[in-house]
């Protein structure tokens, strides 16, 4: 295993630790185990012994033989010999990634503060490394940081020693909130112009490449780029690329010119070539997506902020976070789902129970009657909201919901109906038994996460993480010994941290119902969702007990509404019939407090409630005392995530009086809009509308009322009207107009006209390669035209002399401003 | 992921197209408009028929109907300032359906019965 490290005086240097014997299991007939150990021990480099370790599913110790690969090369060839030896023998363990079984043996992580104890340093870096490290990625890259800011200087040439490790110690832990952010030296590149566009597609300019925010732009004109750029890897030797299509478009490219020029171009460390990986198209949840190919780097960590979940939704100070927890390598973490890193989160806690994990999945869901199926194959609740402008609205959301469920009921894919606890209690609804004697892997994983996830939370409100950060170069005031490798982060790193620990939360959930995760079981997804219902709906109950109108609920938020002494009934159902008139579907004038006529209804359609006898005023005490009673009941953390002076839900586009649970916006006390379903939060909104919008939204957010909000309403139809007048008079330039779109078939198999479709193909006889899942952008040119091909054009081949089409962006223009007007009365 | 039972949005959605088929053929063309706006406002109910789950979603449709017809009726009640409780035994003939609309005119009752 090749261990890349930055010591304390700034040095890089690689090591290789040899004593890493990485190990599988095979279960099987006790004779035929030791036929395969014969077999194996007489091929290649392994040490076998039978022993002992746990089945996950019903805790049995089962005899199974365990293979130690002396070269962890083998490992993947050795399993496969197994299987090929006798496809009915059971392996376990073998396909796990080598640097995070590394990581978990040795107690290091990816980015650690480690002591190492190395051997005499030994040859420079050269070709011809045994096979033994040409597999094996940078899998750690544990890091020290030193005092010393000295930078490489000019030409410098940095032969990379290679010590081997005698031992390895961290000094480090994962779940601390303070530490220390690797000291790397980052380089950025990136194409000119709109950095969303594939360059693919055809339109890209030159590369620009940074150092410290200092930007260059590198062109042919006087030297080719790649001899500029090996320049400057060299000069510069950063340990990080970050770039935007750098791995199917900018590595690739500046390889080739490369090689054309007979240059070495050392984007590795090593002297091994750059790793590549084929690009793919794949379904999830309904849709297609595509995946570019990958180009990582040996020595040297490559993010493209393109390709990349964790750096796309998080940025780095969430990708450092996400490597730390996971322990999987950073390239790869970039690159793959928080579902693959929870997966490696749970599969580190069974390793160390010494239970076997299986290589693939062999557990079905059980058999189920028709009618238990119906009641268990669901999900959360969603109540629809009602429609109209509310004023003084609280949201009330559970905090990590599903999480907390599963920690704090137990449940994991193999506490569900466990064989070992018959009188468990069950789970509502549906009568599933969760173990009482032993606590779930996916439990103590996500509780760990919650713990530090709310840490974050708590370090964000405190009042040092606002003034210090680890960027602002001033001696962190907390510190806390002068040796203390602990800094506060500043708020918005807590905020990125909170967010990839999020993401690994709502996997952990989403993985239990995946066929093909390990931790999956379907039963302990359906106990989750029901538990969640359950929970909503003593929220619901309590909310209405206690004089609160529930407005919306969605899944593990309810939006209320303190309305005066509003309640259905004062014994409940049955008794106070006929309802209230505040409980009626008509709307409600909110200026006058009385119910509108059916013309008047039509006229406005305002269903705020304000039939209370008392002018409604937010009570902010009112909602934190209603959020702490639901916790009481429920068990479960709940937070008053914000007292909104208004919410406005809107109906369906199709139908007007229908609701739909994700059409809204809320105005918090503090200014701060909330926004779901509308255009501007659509990915395929031309930049123009969604500009509108935003305006339009941001002027009537400083409303305070339904009275105010009118007013607001008059200056935001202003601004609209200036929108659609720009868009007649031709001055809106035409990347403001652009639509992306994602493909959802190959450009020849569409069989329809629409935009996409015309787009596609006129991409594809330009000669883009398009694949299904990829985005493609184009301009509504006329939209009406009796000739497909002028209807849009592709972005990526506009030229200048194409107009747009005014009436498409107009209604566009229509479109988005009128959940803005529907409730309102000018 | 993925779920093996429709939702009962979905559900909603496919016994509309159901009825549609047949039933609706045979309505007049005002008609079918209600028949949609029906089904359409089973969705205010939604979260109580995935709660409830019936095998049949036709049962619980029909029970959001059915409520939706109570509320809307309640609702009448409170705007007109009466309880048609207190007159169920009024004995005046029902309104007569009249014209082409979808939905029964309604007749303007005669001056009350003197005996």
């Amino acid at each position: 295993m090749v261990v890349w490290l930055i010591e304390s005086s700034q040095q890089r240097r690689r090591l290789i630790d040899h004593s890493f014997r990485p190990c599988f299991y095979v279960q099987g007939p006790e004779k035929q185990l030791a036929r395969l150990a014969e077999a194996l021990t007489a091929c290649a480099a392994v040490s076998c012994a039978l022993t002992e370790r746990q089945n996950i599913w019903d805790r049995r110790r089962l005899r199974v033989l365990q293979v130690a690969v002396h070269h962890p090369t083998l490992f993947a060839p050795l399993a496969r010999f197994v299987r090929r030896f006798d496809s009915s023998l059971a392996l376990y363990d073998s396909d796990l990634m080598l640097a995070t079984m590394y990581c978990w043996e040795k107690n290091i992580f990816p980015l650690a503060r480690v002591e190492i104890e190395a051997g005499a340093a030994g040859t420079d870096v050269a070709p011809g490394f045994s096979p033994a490290h040409a597999d094996l990625k940078v899998g750690a890259t544990p890091a020290r940081v030193g005092a010393s800011s000295a930078g490489p200087g000019p030409n410098a040439v940095r032969p990379y020693i290679t010590s081997e490790i005698l031992s390895i110690t961290c000094r480090d832990n994962e779940w601390l909130t303070e530490y220390e952010r690797p000291p790397v030296r980052t380089m950025r590149i990136r194409l000119e112009g709109i950095s969303d566009v594939n360059p693919k597609h055809g339109r890209h300019g030159a590369i620009e490449v940074a150092i410290e925010n200092d930007w260059q732009t590198l062109d042919d004109s006087d030297e080719p780029t790649a001899q500029v750029f090996e320049r400057l890897l060299r000069v510069h030797d950063p340990d990080v690329l970050v770039t935007e299509w750098g791995d199917d478009v900018l590595l690739p490219g500046l390889l080739r010119q490369a090689q054309r020029l007979h240059l070495r171009l050392p984007l590795n460390r090593d002297a091994l070539p750059v790793e590549k990986t084929r690009s793919r198209s794949y379904m999830s949840y309904g849709r297609i997506l595509f995946k570019e190919s990958t180009t990582t780097l040996f020595g040297r960590l490559h993010i493209d902020t393109q390709n990349s979940f964790g750096a796309d939704q998080c940025e780095m100070e969430g990708l450092w976070e996400l490597v730390r927890v996971t322990k999987l390598p950073v390239q790869y973490a970039c690159r793959t789902t928080p579902g693959t890193g929870i997966s490696y989160m749970q599969m580190e806690v069974a390793w160390r129970d010494g239970v076997l994990i299986p290589a693939q999945k062999a557990e079905p869901e059980g058999l189920k009657h028709p009618d238990e199926l119906l009641r268990a194959d669901r999900g959360g609740l969603v109540f629809p909201p009602r429609l109209g402008f509310f004023e003084n609205v609280a949201e009330l959301d559970f905090v990590s919901e599903f999480p907390s469920i599963m920690a704090k009921f137990n449940i994991s894919p193999e506490t569900v109906n466990c064989p070992c606890c018959p009188q468990a209690p069950r789970v509502p609804e549906l009568g599933y038994r969760v173990c009482q004697r032993h606590r779930g892997i996916t439990s103590r994983v996500v509780e760990r996460l919650i713990a530090k996830r709310r840490q974050y939370k708590e370090m964000m409100r405190s009042p040092e993480s606002g003034v210090w950060s680890p960027d602002s170069g001033i001696p962190n005031p907390q510190a806390r010994t002068p040796d203390s490798v602990s800094r506060v982060p500043s708020a918005a790193a807590c905020k990125q941290r909170r967010d990839v620990l999020k993401w690994l939360l709502v996997c952990c959930f989403g993985y239990t119902g995946y066929k093909n995760a390990r931790f999956g079981k379907i039963e302990a997804h359906e106990a989750i969702n029901a538990l969640a219902r359950e929970k909503l709906l003593v929220a619901k109950e309590a909310a209405e007990q206690r004089g609160f109108r529930v407005l919306h609920a969605l899944v593990d938020s309810i939006y209320v509404q303190k309305a005066g002494d509003w309640r259905l009934g004062a014994g409940g159902w049955g008794k106070a019939l006929p309802l209230p008139i505040a409980d009626c579907r008509l709307p409600i004038d909110p200026i006058n407090h009385r119910q509108l006529s059916s013309i008047e209804n039509r006229q406005s359609k305002i269903g705020n409630c304000r039939s209370c006898p008392q002018p409604l005023v937010p009570n902010r005490e009112d909602y934190e005392r209603l959020a702490q009673e639901i916790e009481q009941l429920t068990g479960l953390p709940l937070a008053l995530e914000a007292v909104y002076r208004y919410a406005v839900f809107l109906p369906s586009q199709q139908c007007a009086e229908i609701p739909v649970p994700n059409r809204f916006f809320c105005v918090s006390d503090e200014g701060e809009l909330k926004v779901r379903g509308l255009e501007c939060r659509r990915h395929d909104t031309p930049p123009f509308v969604t500009r509108m919008q935003r305006e339009v939204l941001a002027i009537l957010a400083e409303a305070r009322d339904f009275s105010t909000y009118c007013g607001k309403l008059r200056e935001a139809r202003e601004v609209y009207e200036r929108y659609q007048e720009r868009l007649r008079d031709g001055s809106v330039a035409a990347e403001e107009l652009v639509i992306r779109k994602r493909l959802t078939k190959a450009p020849g198999n569409y069989q329809k006209n629409s935009s996409t479709a015309i787009a596609a193909r006129q991409l594809d006889r330009a000669g883009v390669k398009l694949r299904p899942g990829e985005n493609i952008e184009f301009i509504i040119t006329d939209a009406d035209s009796s000739l497909i091909d002028d209807r849009v054009r592709a972005w990526t081949l506009w030229e200048g002399w194409r107009g747009y089409d005014v009436e498409a962006y107009g209604k566009a223009l229509a479109k988005a401003f009128e959940p803005a007007a529907h409730f309102g009365r000018q | 992921m993925g779920r093996t039972v429709a939702t009962f949005r979905d559900l909603i959605e496919q016994e509309l197209q159901n009825w549609k088929q047949r039933f609706g053929r045979a309505l007049r063309q005002e008609e079918q408009a209600h028949l949609e706006a029906m089904f359409n406002r089973v969705r205010l109910y939604v979260q109580a028929c995935t709660y409830h789950f019936p095998v049949d979603a036709m049962h619980g449709i029909h029970v959001a109907v059915e409520l939706d017809h109570e509320i809307r009726l309640r609702r009448i009640e409170a705007a007109l300032g009466i309880s048609l409780e207190t007159q169920w035994m009024d004995s005046r003939p029902l309104p007569l359906p009249a014209g082409d609309g979808g939905v029964a005119d309604r007749v303007e009752p005669a001056a009350p019965p003197t005996d």
